[in-house]
């Protein structure tokens, strides 16, 4: 047996095609995206290296650094409402008695449902001519507010697509959330209960403590997520008006496949994922040196 | 003796304000959560003249189904046809690459196990838009441009890190001695994963193959950017052209498509939803 599993041929045999798929389509791009990133080449003619000017370029870029600020502020915003809203939502399925399991299932329904669909969804809800559901139910408070641009507006375009984001992973969290939970030793509860605390003192005390690691491993998960944010944004609103809903991942997808600079497309890209390694690197040191410490 | 029946009155009483606050609230997060689908589902059973007519969350005036006719008489069938065809594979070859590999790392011998491991998990941190680049220009270069391959491929090594990391989790219990008696009874090792390993796994494999199916399902942007012809659209991309034809003026057909997009996942969803959430908690709640 033991020989069996150290021959060489048959572990070739169970190892090499994912890794080798793997490997074609993921890791190999990834470097080959470094080495664009120092080129300037419009696809078909002439690569010419031009070693650091993009990244020279990419400093001074405004259109770039405002694109920057919108995935922040996004992923600020996936946060409050993925974390937070997750946590609340996993707190309010703790506490549902009745029909607990079916609302549990009817809650997720927005992870399920395709990006596209849920953006059309929402634009058609949203609409202004002809007036969209959210209007229609608002002019009969005020005929005013019949006319309110969600979508088509540099004050609230990016909101609505933050909004619309965090609502669609929201149930995501609220489940891992809610799994969490029922980690937590019941002869915890039950003793601060006999020493006389309330369920709120509870919940931030003994509760979320608990499960610290997991709101950090997952804190992880959805700014890593918010640094990729495109569908949505692409969808509902195209990034605009005046780019004031664009975020970095839409702004490298528009220099390369849209005005062809696949070079500084590049740029952007690898931008990006020294961003996504600099914050895997941080939250670990950060939950790692929190757990040493103790709470 | 009275003082204690008041405490107790006191706390049903609080008992009770809190039932109702849960159901309130929980009330409202299902209209939060559930009627923008309600609110297509009706929407698409709608004539031209009752959106003119009535607001949009009024009932329709009678059940129509014009608007569905509409969209099958349109080139969405082709559109699902495609979407199954590249879900189903995707599906079968993340099932099958991800088992092996993971069974190869996790029970034979061999130098390296944690660098393997290592290198899987990280296809979990890095933005897929950065390999669009490269993709699109290996593809144009080779004539990928526009198949199902340009699409399965990405789908299936982006859905491997996750996979990987279920399967290794199961991996991890799993007793070596039932293969080993396999291999005792004659069966190569291939015969024995397959006989033994594969039957086992059984839940871990539905779990995979329901998330990557509905994640394939509702893929855009690799579509988006390596799909050029009408006739090689998925039902993401069909949906956002047929609204761009015809949903401009009546709504109806949109929403009739979109319900028709969404079918076939709330279809997965309704039978196999409960391995999907246990594989989706699975690995992030982990200390």
């Amino acid at each position: 047996m033991d020989k069996l599993l150290r021959n060489k041929r048959t572990i070739l045999c169970f190892l090499l095609p994912g890794v080798v798929i793997y490997t074609v389509s993921v890791i190999i791009p990834i470097i080959w995206s470094a080495y664009y990133s120092l080129v300037d080449w419009n696809g078909y003619g002439e690569i010419t290296y031009v070693g650091i000017n993009n990244f020279k370029r990419l400093m001074g870029d405004t259109e770039f650094w405002d694109s920057v600020v919108h995935t922040l502020i996004y992923a600020i915003g996936q946060i409050v409402l993925q974390i937070g809203g997750g946590l609340l939502l996993a707190v309010l399925l703790t506490n549902i008695v009745v029909l607990r399991k079916p609302l549990q299932v009817m809650y997720y329904l927005p992870v399920i449902i395709s990006t596209v669909a849920l953006c059309q969804m929402f634009k058609k809800m949203f609409g202004v001519v002809p007036a969209g559901l959210v209007n229609q139910i608002l002019s009969n408070f005020n005929p005013k507010w019949g006319h309110i641009e969600w979508l088509t507006n540099v004050k609230s375009s990016l909101a609505m697509v933050t909004a619309v984001a965090g609502y669609k992973n929201m149930p995501v969290y609220m489940l891992i959330f809610y799994s969490a939970f029922l980690t937590v030793p019941n002869s915890l509860v039950e003793a601060a209960k006999i020493d006389g605390a309330n369920s709120f003192q509870i919940f931030t005390k003994i509760k979320i403590p608990h499960i610290r690691p997991t709101i950090f491993a997952n804190l992880l998960l959805v700014l890593n997520g918010s640094l990729r944010g495109f569908d949505i944004a692409k969808l509902l609103t195209a990034g605009g008006p005046i780019n004031s809903s664009q975020l970095q991942a839409m702004y490298m997808y528009k220099q390369a496949f849209s005005s062809q600079k696949y070079g500084y497309g590049s740029t952007v890209a690898m931008f990006i994922v020294t961003e996504s390694l600099i914050l895997a690197i941080l939250i670990r040191w950060i939950s790692s040196s929190r757990k040493l410490g103790g709470r | 003796m009275k003082h204690v029946e008041a405490k107790i009155g006191k706390r049903s009483m609080k008992k009770q304000i809190r039932n109702v606050m849960v159901t309130v609230v929980s009330v409202l997060v299902f209209l939060l959560f559930v009627y923008p689908l309600i609110y297509t589902v009706l929407n698409s059973l709608k004539t031209y003249d009752d959106f003119t007519s009535s607001p949009q969350y009024a009932l329709p005036a009678k059940v129509f189904f014009g608007n569905f006719v509409k969209v099958f008489q349109s080139d969405f069938i082709r559109y699902f046809i495609n979407s199954v065809v590249i879900a189903v594979l995707v599906v079968v070859f993340t099932v099958v690459l991800s088992a092996t590999t993971a069974f190869a790392i996790s029970k034979f011998r061999f130098r390296g196990k944690k660098i393997a491991e290592i290198y899987f998990l990280l296809g979990l941190m890095i933005p897929y838009q950065v390999i669009l680049i490269p993709l699109y220009l290996t593809y144009a270069k080779f004539k990928l441009l526009d198949t199902y391959f340009s699409l399965i491929l990405p789908q299936v090594a982006f859905g491997m890190p996750m996979a990987v990391q279920l399967f290794l989790a199961f991996f991890k219990d799993f007793e070596e001695e039932l293969i080993e008696a396999a291999v005792i009874d004659g069966s190569s090792i291939g015969r024995a994963f397959i006989s033994v390993v594969a039957p086992i796994c059984r839940n871990i494999i539905i779990t995979v193959a329901t998330l990557r199916a509905i994640f394939s399902w509702n893929e855009y942007i690799f579509s988006y950017t390596f799909i050029s012809s009408k006739k090689m659209m998925t039902v993401g991309l069909g949906l956002n052209a047929f609204v761009g034809e015809e949903g401009l003026v009546d709504w109806g057909p949109t929403f009739a498509a979109i319900v028709v997009t969404v079918i076939p996942t709330l279809l997965v969803y309704m039978f196999l939803g409960k391995y999907m959430q246990s594989g989706l908690s699975e690995g992030a709640v982990k200390s």
